[in-house]
């Protein structure tokens, strides 16, 4: 058996846990499956040899492994993300980090759980919810995800074509290239291609990291944002707005329908899971990092001055750091280039998946009519939607998002916790209590917070003076 | 020919709607065993819902006056 096959035996989930019991052509492996006789034997030298085969063999499936978790935690930070991170920044400097690093865990623990779900069912979230709770659930959920990922899909567009407008690119031609370059990544018919281009675009959002050391901030304040603090400089109502708007861009409905969706369709098992939360968990790292660096960028040169969008936020920087300012508006394009990607697949993998169509990315162009049809339909439709709106229709879209968001994102934690606690559908990958506690306080706040949101975001006077 | 062109229609819609139609009657019953813990969440989220509802169209009515 060569090194490949050893990778898809690590693919099918045969090996993946114990790569131990995996032959290799040096033999090295083979000998190690008569562990308990000879170990004792080794050498130290031996031993650590012993280690780090094991090590980068069990690195090389997690390579294999990786995709979904760093994807949907990356494009976390889509175009409205990074807005909100920017104005975190120059509202209140470095002092809100600690509460992103804060929210990373969070996301974890959410996203985690989707893992799961799907190694172990082999179902989308849309039609896991059809199955256990029935039709009228079923619609809602799926109709308010296709509502909100469409208009989620607009403000990608929205930022995409603020971030090249900085480069004297107009929106049309923006528009067009990404509908052709989004519909050539689906209809390559590979998975693994898509996953790695995608992943390409993953590491591009971390430029926020040379751009933070780029504008020398004093590292030292920079930590002292880690402490836990409430700024209210700007007064409560205006704190805790940009708070919710903080969980509001980490932890969000499409996330958990696109990593349990994308799960099914790269074809995890059970024993993968250990993989895919590794995954998660990186990608949660990433999504952190990511946001705290953007933050010490506009903390450190925008710290004070009115910021409303990151597209204004790098024409700012760009007068102060032209080479910084130029990094923040093609890292908003990337951003909004992912969160599109995945907020439309994660609509066309739902509807896909309850209508009965093939809907896997692996699918060939006939087979798949209906998903490709859709996924056009929904990128075009929001494209031309920007092209054709005027700035007070975009505006409204940018607040029913989030409105619209609020009443879908509880339901869909709700259902995702009363599935993992499903034993006859988990099995022994039902939550424990561990988890349950964790999972039903984050639940418990989120649905508060999101509510609250939601009302601040309607009536922007209710806490005092946001707007 | 208008009855025709009417008659059309409504097979096309039958049509376009019977996707729906079977979807709805597959998943008609909730297969999740129904505990105390799943009917309470079910009815704290309707009654979460109704709130954001109200909420959404006091806000339509109160911009519109």
């Amino acid at each position: 058996m060569n090194a490949g096959d050893e990778i898809k035996q690590g693919i099918n989930g045969q090996g993946s846990s114990v790569p131990t019991t995996v032959k290799t052509s040096n033999g090295f492996l083979a000998e190690s499956t008569k562990k308990p006789t000879s170990k004792s034997s080794l050498s130290f030298g031996a031993r650590l040899y012993y280690r780090y085969r094991k090590l980068w063999k069990t690195l090389k499936i997690y390579l294999i492994m990786a995709g979904p978790g760093i994807i949907v935690m990356v494009a976390d930070n889509d175009a409205g993300g990074i807005t909100t991170y920017t104005v975190t920044g120059s509202t209140y400097g470095y002092n809100l980090i600690w509460f992103l690093i804060l929210l990373g865990p969070v996301a974890y623990f959410v996203q985690e759980m989707t893992v799961r779900l799907g190694a172990v069912t082999k179902r989308g979230h849309a039609e896991a919810i059809f199955d256990a709770f029935g039709a009228f659930w079923g619609w809602f959920s799926l109709g308010d995800l296709a509502l909100t990922d469409w208009l989620t899909l607009i403000t990608e567009f929205i930022g995409m074509t603020a971030a090249l407008s900085i480069f004297g690119i107009p929106p049309l031609i923006t528009v067009v290239l990404v509908c052709v370059f989004m519909m050539a990544l689906v209809l390559n018919g590979k998975y693994w291609t898509w996953e790695k281009i995608v992943l390409v675009f993953c590491v591009l959002n971390l430029i926020y990291i040379p751009a933070a050391i780029m504008v020398h901030p004093d590292w030292n304040q920079v930590l002292g944002g880690v402490i836990p603090n409430l700024p209210a400089s700007q007064g409560l109502g205006a704190l805790v707005f940009l708070l919710m708007a903080n969980i509001g861009t980490t932890i969000a409905p499409w996330m958990l329908f696109f990593q349990q969706s994308s799960v099914v369709d790269k074809g995890m098992k059970p024993k993968d899971i250990p993989f895919g939360k590794m995954d998660t968990a990186l990608g949660a790292v990433l999504t952190v990092l990511v946001a705290v660096f953007l933050i010490v960028v506009t903390g450190t040169l925008l710290l004070g001055q009115p910021v409303n969008s990151a597209a204004e936020a790098a024409v700012a920087l760009q007068k102060e750091n032209n080479l910084v300012g130029t990094m923040v508006a093609i890292g908003l394009f990337d951003a909004g280039l992912l969160g599109a990607i995945c907020i439309s697949l994660a609509s066309s993998w739902a509807i896909g998946e309850v209508f009965g169509w093939a809907h896997s990315l692996n699918s060939s162009r006939r087979a798949a009519r209906g998903f490709h049809l859709f996924y056009f339909v929904m990128l075009v439709s929001a494209g031309a939607m920007v092209l054709i709106s005027s700035q007070h229709v975009l505006v409204t879209v940018t607040l029913f998002v989030q409105v619209i968001a609020v009443t879908l994102l509880p339901a869909a934690l709700v259902f995702l916790l009363l599935l993992l606690n499903n034993e006859e559908l988990m099995g022994k990958y039902k939550n424990n209590r561990r988890q349950n506690i964790i999972g039903f306080s984050i639940v418990g706040a989120i649905i508060m917070l999101s509510l609250l949101y939601a009302i601040t975001a309607m009536f922007p006077g209710l806490l005092g003076g946001v707007g | 020919m208008v009855d025709r062109k009417r008659g059309g229609l409504r097979i096309w819609l039958s049509n376009k709607a019977q996707p729906f139609v079977d979807i709805t009657r597959k998943y008609q019953q909730p297969r999740i065993k129904m505990t105390r813990l799943v009917r309470i969440a079910l009815l704290m989220l309707r009654l979460y819902l109704i709130l954001v509802v109200a909420i959404l169209v006091f806000k339509f009515a109160t911009s519109v006056g």
